[in-house]
């Protein structure tokens, strides 16, 4: 095999490391590769138990409004992506399109989480389950996770496929789209789905200055689409706010078999919107055994969240086909969604405002987390990654043609 | 043509799940090369109508719920076939000479409703969507003789499903991706080709379906479903190598009406009495109390008479029409669309009892309780998921046949 495509095919990846959920970033990402299916498979353990809070400070809980400890969002998570790179549409159509090569991919995964401390104290809490929305609350959640679909073109790098031979420069552009088919816990703080879609475009540069070394460097865009039941009362975002995801990495060939890269990733999220959160677990005490607290319905956003992630990664071909990967991420800097939640006074207790004899009143406010993907957690996660290359041919097979 | 046609086959019953018919496509029962194949099916529809037990259209949820809600449903299935014959070398009659296919579908499933539709559901403790595996068909079956008849060729095939219900289900959801019931489906099939050109392929099948001994959203899904008949036939045309289209109909009835034997819906906390005299309509449909009480300082709760209750049966009739593109040998893309024409939907007459919460601990109301406040005979409820409800709204496929093992 030709060493440069085995490099690639072995050093092929997938997005940014940002989220959790997501293979770490690889060298060659952007790199066009010989026609094929590759398989890349990780698992990723990750405590989940600090976070950013709204001003940047990394705090110990994931939670950190909940008083009475460190509460933790403890993850492991395993992923598959199929990776087909492949030439289009023969020679008979324009050359602009059939000269080049397509990568299309699909990322499954399957999770296993759950809530640890304070907040899985006032989940357990039944005593005020008879007159507020916080009854039947969940504290975990494990199955499948959502599955991305991603298709993209090189528009530069990989004219020259059937010749094997790679161009220095590649330039791919990529959609993705998130299929929230993950199993989706509304009463829960943490789970394994999203239950929201989300579109992606993706630019990706691929340079290799010399021998041995890789530079990629990537800018995506990604849009949410609403989730009508956000979890836990409403305390996750019902619309997340755009994503704009950076990653610049640059990997070293260090022996005949062994790689080291350095990739930086860059999250910014525009402010989330929470709509009509039904409870909180630091809600204000109820002023007199008469009178009780509820959030008062709105719309209310936070400012955003942001992560800056540090991974390093040592790659090693096991064989031509088989190649493993062992990537430790560290979170240095971010913020998380907060948002204030004013409360209302309501007398009797549990009476529904609006209703003849329900006496309304202004309550406390007070500041909460935003939940789901309004975290940034600040805790390191390693992941092990293996990766098999099926074969190289060509994926549309045309006998008789 | 016939490498090409197995490109584009998926044998499948017809079934359904989330509201989803699954339904025959180009040449879907013609006798294909032996080899493995695989297809990835994506279905979206947006529920915004359902029928009701008279064959009326109706909006979602009604009346319960304002008209333009609606309910999403989006299911990803892979399937897999294999053709061969395990048989060949053994002398056994019939198997020995003649193809047997086996094939397995599961996909993933996510499905949410609109806010006031899980506004409403979560006044009974009850959520609105479900997401996750869905459950898996298996089924083996055997193909016929090819027969000829100048320019038509025809091949028949007997074949019978399972459902294995393996999928997620929570019994607390409006929508689910798993059914929590065993299928077992029998089913005869045909393929024709006149010139090659003018495609037809038709079944007929019949689904006994087993007990749900756990139904979802309040015991609103049968716990009996009744078994379904279903037949189904589709037309399609080659313009070209790379080029067809296709019409087919689409019939499917209940035989006998589904039978729900635990109804449990009800509010999860009791309502206040001018709650509920201020909206009637919130809870079911009827005036909970009478006018007279609704100054009582007293809250209210209501418990369903559990059963038995039976709906009408259904059925649903539809439309479908669709374009394919084939790629090479090993590729196909497929674009479908699905209209239902008419349909019956699933919806029962059940008993309620009204209760003061006066007495601790809240025990379930019946007439004979210290705290029994009146009746509410004959409320109507919606049956739901796809044991029950009929959509009466489009929706669309798009496929993509892919032959990771080329034969």
């Amino acid at each position: 095999m030709h060493r440069g495509w085995r490099v690639a095919w072995g050093l092929l990846a997938c997005a940014h490391g940002a989220h959790a959920q997501e293979l770490p970033p690889q060298a060659g990402r952007y790199m066009p590769m010989y026609p094929g299916l590759y398989l890349e498979t990780g698992f990723s353990k990750d405590d989940r138990d600090r976070s950013f809070d709204a001003g940047g400070h990394s705090r110990p809980s994931a939670a950190p409004q909940t008083a009475g400890g460190k509460t933790g969002f403890p993850e492991d998570a395993a992923i598959a992506a199929f990776t087909w790179h492949f030439p289009m549409f023969e020679s008979q159509w324009p050359a602009v399109l059939s000269n080049r090569t397509y990568l299309a991919r699909m990322t499954l995964r399957y999770a296993d989480t759950r809530t640890e401390g304070p907040l899985a104290a006032f989940i357990a809490d039944a005593a005020d389950d008879a007159r507020s929305e916080a009854d039947d609350l969940k504290n975990s959640g494990a199955g499948v996770g959502d599955v991305t679909l991603e298709f993209g073109g090189f528009l530069a790098g990989s004219r020259n496929w059937r010749t094997r031979q790679r161009s220095p420069f590649a330039l791919l552009l990529l959609a993705g789209v998130n299929l929230p088919t993950g199993v989706y816990e509304r009463d829960g703080p943490v789970s394994v789905g999203s239950n929201t879609s989300w579109f992606q475009g993706k630019l990706g540069l691929h340079w290799q200055p010399w021998d041995g070394g890789y530079l990629d460097a990537g800018a995506a865009v990604r849009d949410y689409v609403d989730t009508h039941e956000a979890m836990f009362g409403g305390l996750a975002p019902f619309r997340q706010g755009s994503d704009v995801i950076y990653d610049v990495g640059y990997t070293q060939r260090l022996a005949r078999d062994l790689y080291l890269g350095w990739t930086f990733g860059f999250r910014y999220g525009e402010s989330n919107l929470y709509r009509n959160p039904q409870y909180a677990p630091n809600a204000p005490p109820h002023p007199d055994a008469n009178t009780d607290t509820y959030p008062t319905p709105g719309d209310y956003r936070d400012r955003g969240t942001e992560l800056k992630t540090r991974t390093l990664s040592l790659s090693y071909f096991i064989t031509q086909r088989w190649l493993a990967g062992l990537h430790y991420a560290h979170p240095q800097a971010g913020n998380s969604g907060q948002f204030l939640l004013p409360f209302s006074t309501r007398s009797p207790t549990g009476c529904t405002p609006g209703a003849a004899g329900c006496t309304i009143g202004t309550g406390q406010t007070v500041l909460v987390d935003g939940l789901g993907p309004a975290r940034a957690y600040s805790t390191q996660r390693i992941t092990l990654t293996v990766t098999h290359n099926f074969g190289l041919g060509d994926a549309f097979s045309c006998s008789g043609c | 043509m016939q490498r090409l046609l197995a490109l584009i086959a998926a044998l499948a019953a017809g079934s359904a799940q989330a509201g989803i018919i699954f339904t025959p496509h180009l040449s879907e029962y013609s006798k294909l090369p032996h080899g493995q194949y695989s297809e990835l099916m994506f279905v979206h529809t947006t529920i915004e109508d359902v029928y009701d037990r008279t064959g009326k259209r109706i909006h979602l949820g009604a009346p319960y719920v304002p008209k333009g809600e609606s309910v999403e449903a989006n299911i990803a299935l892979m399937k897999f076939l294999w053709i061969g014959n395990v048989f060949r070398d053994s002398g056994i009659p019939v198997l020995s000479d003649h193809a047997q296919f086996c094939r397995v579908i599961g996909g993933l499933g996510w499905q949410q409703s609109s806010q006031k539709v899980y506004e409403r559901g979560r006044l009974f403790g009850l959520t609105g969507g479900g997401n996750g595996l869905t459950d898996v068909f298996g089924l083996c079956g055997i193909y016929t003789d090819d027969y000829r008849f100048g320019p038509l060729t025809a091949n028949g095939l007997l074949a019978g499903t399972v459902k294995f219900p393996v999928g997620r289900f929570d019994r607390e959801a409006l929508l689910n991706t798993g059914t929590n019931y065993w299928s077992t489906i029998p089913q005869v099939a045909l393929h024709a080709e006149l010139w090659g050109r003018l495609i037809l392929d038709a079944t007929a099948s019949y689904q006994f379906n087993g007990d749900n001994d756990q139904p979802a959203y309040g015991g609103t899904t049968p716990t009996r479903i009744a078994d379904w008949r279903t037949q189904e036939v589709n037309l399609a045309f080659k313009w070209s190598e790379h080029w067809f289209t296709d019409v087919g109909f689409s019939h499917r009835d209940s035989v006998g009406p589904n039978r729900f034997d635990q109804v449990t819906v009800s509010y999860k906390d009791p309502i206040p009495a001018q709650t509920a005299c201020d909206n009637t309509n919130n809870g079911l449909g009827v005036p909970i109390i009478d006018p007279s009480l609704c100054n009582s300082s007293n809250r209210f709760y209501v418990t369903p008479d559990a059963g038995p209750y039976a709906d009408r049966g259904i059925y649903g009739d539809a439309l479908t029409a669709g374009v394919y593109y084939v790629y090479r040998t090993s590729s196909v893309l497929n674009l479908r669309v699905f209209y239902p024409l008419a349909g019956r939907g699933s919806q029962i007459d059940v008993d309620f009892e009204v209760c003061s919460d006066t007495v601790p601990g809240r025990p379930p109301c019946t007439a004979s309780s210290p705290n029994y406040v009146s009746s509410l005979p004959d409320v109507l409820l919606n049956g739901v998921q796809e044991a029950a409800a009929t959509s009466a709204s489009p929706y669309i496929e798009a496929r993509l046949v892919y032959l990771f093992w080329a034969p």
